[in-house]
């Protein structure tokens, strides 16, 4: 018999997980909303944002929040340089041939990471993070309550940013219309930099939180952008908001699963939801409102 | 006329030269290894192959034959692992290949080695199918059973636990190991009423530790892989899980485990298959010895998977050394795997012999607890180095 407070438990455990899904596909969602690039560096960009404030955490005993500006500051420079020295070539050819490049990119920097930081699993670990508060037999950590905090301060900050921001509308001008963008006199190129730098940006305020929540590692970076990927058409292209419902009902399923049924099919809730919005609603839950 | 005369005795003298150098060079024996040195399992199979250079190294010192090692990258990828195999005894002609690591790596690298009728050993792989193949080139230094039976032994005799909650990543040896120790409870009279299987990947492990909660296990038994164990003990930690002991069974509670998790890695309990000061005394020589040169070497404490590389390189080589291995036209592969069956020596990891299918016949693991950073092995009672704290969890538990 399973208790009112479990089920409590494992839906609040499920949005959680649903928020974090969101923040960690946050710029993987924009880079392919905006550019219709589909980063496959995505998810090491975010690893390097969890490298970076391991490594504050280590050399200097840096909070991880507190190290989020760095960390993104980090993945942002490596994600400028991606497609500064790489993608800007490529740019105006066939779109495969982005996905191909930036797996390149993400070979290359996962074994980057192998060489600087050896294989070994990199835990976040700060203990009052860690420490859970309870609500009448209900526990959460105070470290989930913070990549809440961050996920829904990315989300609004980035919808904000694209809907009131001078730069913000020039982005979504490009992404609707690239000729008349250029025409109206917006520099698509330097438009096109700054959105696939913004990606990198929001990729890396990901990294701190993951390796806090759980942990960084070379290998992690492509499971991330699997799962990203996945979230991002499930919410529907160019919907950032819906990345965040979107998330929470991917997490609430899957827990649900796991406390009604077994956590065998916990993945194959996932992927059912995705066929369904692909066979059902193929622009995702939310289509497209860039 | 002279100037001729002098480059033709020059000729000749570098050719007898050339001959005599050959001739008088030191023998080689051409040893390949294939291991993950980049992808989700690189951590171990870099432990691995440290392991395995230091037993060369040392065969080369101890017999004056050279080894010829051929190392590659099989990237955590099963067709990499057939590739490198491949590689290794279709190209480079080795003698033996060591090395792999996990069942679905080892699985299909062991049926191209068995193509190639080169001999096998591996000490990363404890699937029971592997050796129901019964390839007459395949070998192993470490088995499941003798895991099982060190968890569950445990917790029987060491524990008293009377119900136990089992959670297992749905990779192949990790489903057979925890299907193992089931049974074996169920026949010792211990209840396991939470059996759940979770995919690689999983990040979010509430709901099924809620379920261990709701039955009200005594033990959470995890046989998973580090990420599994940093998600369980997370997790368990934010519900304050009322359990008295978290057990894992490969990768914890290794030194970089304790390094990546500080307190949180505190009382859990671990299976091995070597820690310093477990071997034999036998062979407390061969342990301190080896040790000593992989510190000097790679300046960090080996770990059970280092030892493990250190120990197949070992015994393959003096096989293949029996096989005829060190001239070349004289080696046989036959003989080399006539000389690992013939085998029966004591080394760190205590008797050592392998059966018609190449499984290894005296082989038992230790179970471990984590005690202020150490790993201090309380099961079986006869290798014992200390008593077990129980009830015991990181967190507040029962």
């Amino acid at each position: 018999m399973i208790s009112t407070t479990t089920i409590i438990q494992s839906i609040l455990s499920g949005l959680l997980e649903g928020v974090n899904y969101a923040l960690y596909c946050l710029g993987l969602a924009f880079v392919f909303g905006i550019m219709r690039i589909i980063n496959m560096a995505h998810g090491e960009f975010l690893v390097l944002g969890g490298y970076i404030a391991y490594w504050l955490l280590i050399k200097w005993g840096l909070n991880p929040l507190l190290s989020l500006p760095l960390a993104a500051a980090f993945a942002a420079g490596a994600s400028f340089l991606s497609y500064r020295v790489f993608l800007q070539r490529i740019r105006t050819t066939a779109e495969l041939n982005t996905l191909i490049l930036t797996f390149g990119i993400g070979i290359f920097l996962s074994n980057l990471y192998l060489q600087l930081w050896s294989a070994d699993l990199r835990n976040i670990g700060v203990h009052w993070m860690e420490n859970p508060l309870q609500f009448g037999g209900i526990y959460i950590s105070l470290g989930e309550i913070a990549t809440f905090a961050v996920s829904f301060a990315g989300v609004l900050v980035l919808h904000f940013f694209l809907r009131r921001s001078k730069m913000g509308k020039a982005i979504r001008i490009t992404a609707i219309d690239r000729d008349a963008a250029a025409l109206a006199g917006i520099d698509v190129e330097r438009i096109d930099l700054l959105a696939f730098s913004i990606g990198g940006l929001l990729a890396g305020l990901g990294g701190p939180l993951l390796g806090a929540l759980s942990f960084v590692s070379p290998g992690t970076g492509i499971a991330i952008t699997i799962k990203a990927f996945i979230l991002t058409v499930l919410a529907g292209v160019g919907s950032i908001p819906g990345l965040i419902v979107a998330g929470m009902i991917l997490g609430v399923g899957e827990a649900m699963t796991v406390t009604f049924i077994t956590s065998s099919y916990r993945e194959l809730f996932g992927f059912v939801l995705f066929l369904v919005i692909l066979l059902v609603r193929p622009s995702g839950l939310f289509g497209k409102r860039i | 006329m002279k100037r001729r005369m002098m480059s033709k005795v020059g000729c000749v003298g570098f050719v007898i030269g050339f001959w005599l150098g050959t001739g008088w060079a030191a023998p080689i024996i051409k040893l390949g290894a294939h291991a993950p040195q980049t992808g989700s399992l690189a951590k171990h199979g870099i432990e691995q192959i440290k392991g395995i250079r230091v037993g060369a190294e040392e065969f080369e010192k101890k017999h004056k034959i050279r080894v010829d090692l051929r190392v590659y990258d099989d990237e955590s990828d099963p067709q990499k692992a057939v590739a490198a195999v491949e590689k290794l005894a279709g190209m480079d002609k080795v003698y033996g290949i060591v090395g792999g690591y996990g069942s679905n790596l080892v699985g299909p690298a062991s049926e191209a080695a068995e193509r190639y009728d080169t001999p096998y050993l591996t000490t990363g792989a404890v699937d029971s199918k592997l050796s129901a193949k019964k390839f007459k080139n395949f070998f192993r230094l470490n088995n499941m059973p003798g895991y099982a039976a060190a968890q569950s032994g445990a917790i029987k005799d060491l524990l008293g636990a009377k119900k136990v909650g089992v959670l297992y990543n749905s990779l192949s040896a990790t489903t057979e190991i925890a299907e193992m120790v089931k049974d074996q409870l169920v026949n010792a009279g211990i209840g396991v009423p939470v059996f759940e299987k979770f995919e690689k990947g999983t990040t979010n492990y509430k709901p099924i530790l809620l379920k261990i909660k709701d039955a009200g296990c005594d033990v959470l038994l995890v046989e998973g892989y580090f990420p599994d164990y940093v998600g369980t003990i997370k997790d368990a930690k934010i519900l304050n899980l009322p359990v008295k002991a978290y057990m894992g069974a490969w990768g914890i509670g290794t030194p970089e485990f304790v390094r990546e998790l500080g307190s949180t890695s505190e009382y859990i309990y671990g299976t091995s298959i070597w820690e310093m000061g477990t071997a034999p005394k036998e062979a407390k020589s061969e342990e301190a010895e080896f040790v000593a040169v992989y510190k000097a070497k790679y300046r960090e404490e080996p770990s059970y998977i280092a030892m493990l590389g250190y120990l197949s390189a070992k015994y393959i080589l003096e096989a293949i050394d029996q096989g005829g291995g060190k001239s070349a036209g004289n080696y046989s592969p036959e003989k080399t795997r006539t000389a690992l069956r013939g085998m029966n020596t004591v080394g760190p990891l205590g008797r050592v012999a392998f059966d018609e299918r190449g499984e290894p016949k005296y082989f038992t693991a230790i179970l471990f607890q984590t005690q202020k950073g150490n790993q201090v092995v309380v099961y079986p009672k006869d290798r014992a180095m200390g008593t077990v704290q129980y009830p015991a969890v990181p967190w507040g538990g029962k």
